[in-house]
């Protein structure tokens, strides 16, 4: 016999507050079921750059279904450029290109707000990309104006503490504009781009401190804008936009050369279910999270290429199913902390488009898109 | 051209009609009341309640992680119209650290007595307020006057002749919120006292 039957009975020989209570419960049971069923799934922040502040959109981790934070954009210094994230979701640090600044942020997680901690700390000139190591130890800002790599050790207030270098300074001079930075999960490496040199420059990383690999810096013949390096350290690979190619190097810390090419590199940047069919301009890279397959932004397409890597060798094997497709002139893609999304940001079109990764390594459109209204400078997500 | 200004002219002629329908509704709502018979010699029957109000917030429209919960007041006004019908006017404020909230609602309600207990039903239409505690460095005004609209219920028990207990009410809301539509869950407990007896040929046991 059902609650409410056994109330109608029970009702008539009690007395009316009693019944009144009984009932309120009942509904509120009910009421309280209910809410409980619709519990949302969890969720992530995305911190989007752009050159008047900080986009933030919460992004459904099952579905990838993109909510605006409505309290964004967030202001920080003039001209923010790079944004990176400790793992702790504690603080977020932006790089202010027009002040020569580092904001530091507090999250908020609940709410996806960021809330400025003064004072700003000072960088090179114009520091632009950065990059936190996994651990959440230190900061690597890459100076624009002044070609060189700071480097900060984190305290667990956020508070930024330059670190000394081997060479006596607080920067370490790569030459011309670095473009990019990258470094493995053991973060025991730093790679960095310099466009103008057509160069790539390696370091070794101890506690902070950037030590020039041996070989450094690797001329890399075809042009480049960005380096990118794999989760294990075994791999760099280099899209070379001149040349529509992809220039991959193995890894050899022991070595006299720190990056050796691979066999076969450049590899023919190929996109689309016909694999003779070259994708122009390639400019980002990005692998997946286990590190098997790498996926290239094309500035003059809006297909994306995607490889399976050949982890004995290196050797990259186009996928040719359909290319996954993005904005006009995609410059760069990243995974969120889940491994589950790609996002690639569009320089023409001032988006984020959401793809998704398959079982077999493609990517695919889910139909999420991020309208950004201004160029995406960088991206970083919470845990 | 000449097509452009008809439309507009037509578009002018048919807010004027809305303004005027919305005008005639607010006077009947207001003015039935006082037009019955009745109302020619006394006053409605009036009934004030105000207790306790928890809120659960659908603040994942504009960003949040979860639906927050916001704990403040519920004030209401009931005005007892023709026998089972009346006139609602609901205020309630509700709090918490990420963000505030406020509605003012008004609407039909239809009571009636059962088994020594008086249940309602009603619906809502107003305005509601929200204001955001939590934005960090935003270049937004974080405060919103949107819409509201919703329905809900409850139950009152009867405690001498014009006291009565409500151990439960529940509304569903929906509110307009910086361009975004949270669907909201609102439940009040508190104590309703009746001005004058009993309506005639209405609830109020």
């Amino acid at each position: 016999m059902g609650l409410a039957s056994e109330l109608l009975i029970v009702m008539p020989r009690t007395p009316r507050i009693y019944r009144g209570i009984a009932l309120a419960a009942v509904f509120l049971t009910a009421l309280a079921t209910g809410a409980c069923s619709s519990a949302a799934h969890s969720s992530r922040v995305a911190y989007v750059t752009i050159s008047s502040g900080i986009n933030a959109y919460r992004l459904d981790t099952v579905s990838g279904s993109v909510t605006s934070i409505f309290s964004s954009p967030f202001v920080v210094g003039s001209s923010p450029f790079g944004i990176a994230l400790d793992p702790s979701n504690q603080f977020a640090f932006v790089a202010n290109q027009g002040e020569n600044t580092i904001s530091l942020l507090k999250i908020d997680v609940a709410s996806g707000s960021l809330k400025e901690v003064l004072p700003r700390t000072s960088a090179g000139q114009s520091p632009g990309p950065m990059l936190m190591d996994s651990g959440g130890h230190f900061l690597f800002v890459a100076n624009q104006g002044s070609n060189d790599i700071s480097v900060f050790s984190i305290a667990s207030s956020g508070a930024l503490s330059p670190v000394t270098q081997p060479n006596g300074s607080l920067t370490v001079p790569v030459g011309s504009t670095p473009s990019d930075l990258s470094m493995p999960n053991s973060g025991n490496l730093l790679f960095v781009s310099v466009p103008t040199f057509s160069s790539v420059y390696a370091f070794t990383v101890s506690s902070g401190a950037l030590t020039a690999a041996p070989g450094s810096p690797v001329a890399v013949a075809d042009g480049l804008t960005s380096v990118t390096a794999s989760p294990t350290g075994n791999y760099v690979y280099i899209p070379n936009p001149a040349t529509n190619t992809i220039s991959g190097y193995s890894v050899h810390p022991a070595a006299p050369a720190l990056l050796q090419m691979l066999p076969g590199s450049p590899f023919v940047n190929l996109c689309g279910t016909a694999a003779a069919a070259t994708c122009p301009t390639p400019v980002g890279a990005a692998f997946s999270p286990g590190g098997n397959h790498l996926y290239v932004a094309n500035y003059g397409s809006t297909d994306l290429s995607q490889y399976t890597i050949n982890t004995s060798t290196g050797a990259l094997t186009a996928i040719t199913t359909t290319a996954p497709t993005a904005g006009t002139n995609p410059s760069f893609i990243m995974f969120d902390p889940g491994g589950i999304f790609a996002y690639v940001a569009n320089v023409g079109s001032k988006s984020i488009t959401q793809l998704k990764l398959n079982s077999d390594g493609s990517l695919s459109s889910n139909g999420n898109s991020i309208q950004v209204g201004d160029v995406p400078r960088a991206l970083a997500f919470t845990q | 051209m000449k097509e452009t200004l008809t439309t507009r002219r037509f578009r002018g002629l048919v807010f004027a009609i809305s303004k005027q329908a919305a005008t005639l509704v607010f006077a009947l709502g207001v003015l039935v009341p006082f037009s019955s018979a009745q109302s020619f010699l006394k006053a409605p029957t009036t009934e004030i309640f105000a207790g306790y109000s928890y809120l659960r917030y659908d603040a994942t429209q504009f960003g949040f992680a979860n639906q927050l919960n916001l704990n403040g007041a519920n004030v209401e006004v009931w005005v007892h119209v023709y026998h089972e019908l009346g006139i609602t006017a609901d205020f309630s404020g509700h709090f918490s650290s990420e963000m505030d909230a406020f509605n003012f609602l008004v609407g039909p309600q239809y009571t009636r007595e059962w088994n020594g207990l008086r249940f309602y039903g009603r619906g809502f239409l107003g305005k509601a307020r929200a204001r955001l505690g939590s934005t960090g460095n935003s270049q937004i005004e974080p405060s919103t006057l949107g819409g509201a609209g919703g329905f809900g219920g409850g139950l009152d028990i009867p405690h001498g002749d014009n006291f009565f207990f409500r151990p439960v009410q529940a509304d569903y809301l929906i509110t307009g919120a910086f361009g975004a539509k949270t669907h909201d869950i609102r439940i009040s407990t508190g104590i309703v006292y009746r001005f004058g007896k009993k309506p005639k040929n209405g609830p109020g046991l």
